[in-house]
């Protein structure tokens, strides 16, 4: 996100550090539900989704690169 | 002020901060913070007050120096229940005097935060010479309370972080022997770190693999050889493990009082707290117990649920991972943040302070 090379780690970020704010007015209150667990696992998934994101953009442009081998003419 | 001026004046922030100057600047609020930071630990201890961790640190230290048994119960617990390497570090920093020991892990810590900050930016920014300013400040910015909390309780997580993070770079730079040293050298000062040699033999790290077996064989009885005898080391040895692998209805390991309690923030605590009729409160004096969970399962049941989180957590990171002929710097800087969140959530123990990574 920083690099910028794509803003959808924003929204996943932003959830995530509300979560882990909420142990700035309720300390104890909190963490006692497992605020940062639950941050740590949101973004867990957000960034696992942001890396099959990566993964099927590097599939599609080396499906690109692949030359089609041309049917010969008979 | 309209949206116009505001962004001319956003745009020309960013442009001062993101000069030489700018950088500059950065550097000298690091030193100012890391200072105030040590200054004010340094100050606690000549004024009297609680020392926190640092004073276990020191009599860990001591006992080593004399010969003495690391690892015993006290009020039913280990006080020390880190790998016994990490007991021999201590000894050799304990010679400094309690004061010496405290600004030697202060320094430690603000070099380990240093690097921490130069490594992250190696590896999200890859070979990309334009670095952001910001990519040096936001993460240490949003976890400035448990980077100060490190510098406080005396704890290692920052140093733990600059190992994992330097392992990150070399396996990108395929220097997979050093990685693994690096890996096995975080491990022996506290254990969990070993976890991730699941991911090196997943991806097919052999070098690594055997590098961070071989140094933490090393580093557990090789190393402590020469200070505590052959004998004594396998001793300790054996009882930093029985004392370690522990996980009953009661509590994890050597914290039979916290493992369950609001303070660890691991898939095992939260899913005992949350699941299980268990005292949510840290506190170990005589206390009203606090209940959170929303269930009331039996133990074994809750350790299925842990279990099967812990595999789909897996499972979606193995689908995510690219095949190797298609990973990228981005990709890698991704896979290795997931890395290290899957470990800090499935080690048993995780308290606060580790989740700063």
């Amino acid at each position: 996100m920083l690099t910028g090379e794509g803003s959808s780690l924003l929204w996943w970020s932003l959830p995530v550090l509300a979560i882990l704010a909420l142990a700035l007015p309720f300390p104890r209150g909190a963490q006692i539900y497992g605020n940062t667990f639950f941050g740590a696992l949101l973004l867990f998934i957000g960034l696992s989704i942001e890396l099959l994101r990566c993964k099927r953009a590097g599939r599609s442009s080396a499906a690109k690169a692949i030359p089609i081998p041309q049917t010969p003419i008979s | 002020m309209n949206n116009s001026d505001g962004k001319r004046g956003w745009a020309a922030f960013n442009r001062r901060l993101n000069s030489p100057p700018g950088f500059r600047i950065l550097i000298v609020i690091f030193v100012v913070a890391a200072i105030v930071f040590s200054g004010v630990r340094l100050l606690h201890y000549f004024r009297g007050r609680s020392i926190m961790d640092y004073k276990l640190w020191y009599e860990t230290g001591k006992r080593v120096l004399a010969g003495q048994e690391i690892f015993f119960l006290h009020f039913g617990k280990y006080d020390f229940m880190y790998p016994p390497p990490c007991a021999i570090f201590l000894g050799g920093a304990s010679l400094l005097g309690q004061a010496g020991l405290i600004l030697l892990f202060v320094a430690i810590n603000s070099a380990a935060w240093f690097a921490s900050v130069q490594l992250a930016v190696v590896l999200a920014a890859g070979e990309s010479r334009a670095k952001s300013a910001w990519l040096y400040l936001m993460p240490s910015l949003l976890v400035i309370v448990y980077i100060w909390s490190s510098y406080h309780l005396g704890q290692s997580s920052l140093v733990l972080l600059a190992l994992m993070l330097g392992a990150f770079v070399l396996l990108r730079t395929k220097r997979q022997i050093s990685a693994g040293a690096l890996i096995a050298l975080a491990a022996a000062i506290k254990a969990f770190p070993a976890m991730v040699i699941i991911y090196l033999i997943y991806r097919r790290y052999w070098k690594a693999t055997v590098s961070l077996v071989v140094a933490l064989v090393f580093l557990l009885l090789v190393f402590p050889a020469p200070f505590r005898g052959w004998e004594r080391t396998w001793h300790d040895l054996k009882q930093w493990s029985v004392g370690m692998l522990k996980y009953t209805p009661v509590g994890v390991a050597q914290r039979p009082m916290r493992s369950y309690t609001w303070k660890n923030q691991s898939l095992v605590g939260v899913s005992n707290r949350l699941l299980r009729h268990v005292d949510a409160d840290a506190a170990s004096s005589p206390h009203e117990p606090i209940y959170v969970n929303v269930a009331d399962l039996k133990f074994a049941t809750v350790n299925a649920i842990i279990i099967t989180v812990a595999l789909a957590l897996g499972i979606l990171f193995i689908a995510a991972m690219p095949r190797r002929a298609m990973r990228t710097a981005e990709s890698d800087a991704l896979e290795f943040s997931l890395l290290v969140l899957m470990v800090l959530m499935v080690t048993p123990l995780s308290f606060g302070y580790l989740l700063r990574s």
